[in-house]
């Protein structure tokens, strides 16, 4: 279909439609964030704060890394062997971004939290030890919460990279001679890598945003960008709740600056 | 000097419990290029990929140069076989130009080498002004010559086509088969090509295995499986053709409908079909057989006709009432439902045992 031009009053209301909305629904409310910002960054832009985004950094970084290896063997798995049982366990993987964050969260917190009990318990009774919450509040149990919540975000971008690597190429790669890692080295990693990159930066971008699991699962006191911003807005100082958004809202422009890169190739 | 490169010596391969390929031997002297021709599901590919080491053999073996690469239990890696594949999807690397898919299998070579042996292989399939695109900028023919230049290129004992011009429009295959083939005898290349066209394999081959059922039912020369098909398979798959009923009088001659058939002498192996005086048989009539004679008083008439461009097929009524074929040049244009005059110069008789019910 060729595309139609418009002209006259029909361009300027399309044109003005199109830019309300950007002008709404994204340029006056970050506006507004950064004017809040600016007037209590003085107050805000502190150690604590420094906390915050490291804690959100080191979070994201690690699960952006620990998805897409954990993407990558299934992938790989699937493809060595193409039957019905590692396709289901596919699916039921990468269920979890279709449900509700906060779901996930009761339903990771809950068993965690009677697995705990139960754990302190026992030992207590048997060896009279104070364990403690165990799992709770560990970083290893945040990762695989991340995981559950986030595989498909992970997994779609490198599985459709590797719908390039046919099986004919791999026998093409062993018939010249590369196979083994030489071929995963030379064919599959170069071809792999945008879509490694695309994951990793959509996992660590919504791990950033996250904010329900981080909250249920974090280690005591360990708040993160979006926690803060939860805290400060139930609470109505949205003030204080701007310069960790504007943060947020930036760091959710990379995936789009970086797609819209990709459309434009 | 014919040296066997390639033997394969009764290899069987199965997929749970469906046999594919059974019991199968051939063999492919050095400089020869071969096909497997057969219908979609015989095998034919399982063939090349056992060959080519994708798959193990059940039973059977392959050897290679003498060496046996593949037993029932045994697989010599396909990187170890020295053999070159082109694959139906031709199977490029996508994210490496022309030149860097031509060069990758040229890693045991030095940098100085290496890049002569992919300028000659750019050269020999034309592909020069294209060298630093890639694949999917490219069209099917050319991807077709990356293919190949890359599986040449580390100059293999043996080069495997599978299904290599299906991807491509009817005049190209044509046109690119030929060259293909050229390619390929001025390299002294032995190659295998698997394919469902038979045109394809008459342009390309010298000697074709024709497939059913994971059996070679026929081993031979272009000319021999048109002209002297061993089996009602072959004749039936190779070529064109109608099956007449007819009755052997002697050694030498048989009575259809349209006359009596005489031998031709020079054909002792055929003669053998003939044996059984007054047996009943069917005898194969190519459309090359029936020849038109505006003069003859054997008359038929016309039921279809399909213009060739230099020939019109005609599909007719014999005046016994069975149909035939016959390719006439193309300005005897007669009509549908007209009487045409019909001579038959039968030189080669291939007759088979009537089935009886």
């Amino acid at each position: 279909m060729p595309p139609i031009i418009l002209t006259g009053w029909k361009s300027w209301a399309v044109t003005g439609f199109a830019s309300a909305t950007l002008f709404f629904a994204f340029l006056l409310p970050i506006t507004q964030l950064f004017i809040w910002a600016t007037q209590t960054f003085a107050e805000e832009f502190n150690s604590r704060y420094l906390g915050f985004l490291w804690h959100s950094l080191i979070l994201s970084v690690f699960s952006a890394l620990f998805i897409c290896a954990v993407s990558i063997l299934m992938i790989y798995s699937v493809r060595r062997h193409p039957d019905i049982v590692p396709r289901i366990a596919v699916r039921i993987a990468t269920i979890g971004y279709a449900l509700p964050g906060v779901v996930l969260a009761v339903g990771i917190y809950v068993p965690l939290a009677w697995v705990d009990n139960w754990f302190s318990q026992m030992a207590m009774q048997l060896f009279s030890i104070e364990t403690g919450f165990l799992f709770q509040g560990t970083f290893v149990v945040m990762l695989i919460a991340y995981m559950t919540r986030f595989m498909a975000v992970g997994y779609n971008p490198i599985d459709s990279a590797m719908q390039r690597v046919t099986l004919s190429i791999d026998e093409a790669s062993m018939g010249l001679g590369v196979s083994g890692w030489s071929m995963l080295q030379k064919v599959h990693l170069p071809i792999l890598k945008g879509g490694i990159f695309t994951a990793a930066t959509l996992v660590f971008v919504d791990v950033m945003k996250e904010m329900p699991i981080t909250l249920m699962t974090r280690p005591f006191g360990w708040d993160t960008l979006s926690v803060r911003i939860f805290e400060m807005t139930s609470e109505g100082e949205w003030e204080q709740a701007a310069l960790p958004a504007v943060v947020l809202v930036l760091t959710g422009l990379i995936p789009i600056i970086m797609l819209t890169r990709q459309a434009e190739k | 000097m014919d040296t066997l490169l390639l033997e394969v010596a009764k290899i069987s391969q199965s997929y749970s419990k469906k046999i594919v390929v059974n019991n199968l031997s051939f063999g492919l002297n050095k400089g020869a290029i071969g096909c497997l021709l057969g219908p979609s599901g015989c095998g034919k590919t399982t063939v090349l990929r056992c060959i080519a080491g994708f798959e193990p053999v059940v039973e059977g073996e392959v050897l290679l140069n003498g060496v046996r690469v593949s037993s029932s239990g045994f697989s010599l890696r396909p990187e170890q076989r020295h053999i070159g594949m082109v694959f139906q999807d031709y199977a490029l690397f996508p994210h490496l130009t022309v030149i860097s898919n031509i060069i990758f299998g040229l890693h045991y070579m030095s940098r100085k080498e290496r890049s002569e042996r992919a300028a000659e292989m750019i050269e020999i399939v034309g592909l020069k002004d294209v060298i630093n695109n890639y694949p999917h900028e490219l069209s099917g023919g050319q991807q077709q010559r990356v293919a190949l230049a890359r599986a040449l290129a580390p100059k293999p004992d043996l080069l495997l086509l599978d299904e290599p011009f299906s991807n491509l429009d009817v005049n190209l295959r044509e046109r690119l088969s030929l060259e293909v083939r050229e390619i390929l005898k001025s390299q002294g290349t032995t190659a295998i090509l698997v394919t469902h066209d038979q045109n394809e394999a008459f342009a390309i081959a010298d000697e074709i295995g024709v497939m059913q059922n994971g059996e070679i039912m026929q081993c031979d020369s272009a000319y021999n499986l048109y002209h002297r098909p061993v089996s009602r398979f072959v004749a039936n798959f190779v070529g064109q053709g109608v099956f007449l009923s007819g009755k052997v009088l002697d050694s030498h001659h048989v009575e259809i409908e349209l006359g009596t058939l005489e031998l031709d002498i020079s054909h002792q192996n055929i003669s053998d079909k003939l044996s059984g005086k007054g047996r009943n048989v069917d005898v194969l009539i190519r459309p090359d057989d029936i020849v038109h004679d505006d003069e003859s008083s054997l008359k038929a008439k016309v039921l279809h006709k399909a213009f060739r461009g230099a020939e019109i097929l005609y599909t007719l009524r014999l005046p016994g009432g069975s149909t035939a074929l016959s390719l006439v040049p193309s300005h005897h244009n007669h009509a549908i439902g007209e009487d045409i005059g019909i001579k038959l110069e039968v030189y080669h008789i291939v007759a088979f045992n009537q089935i009886t019910q």
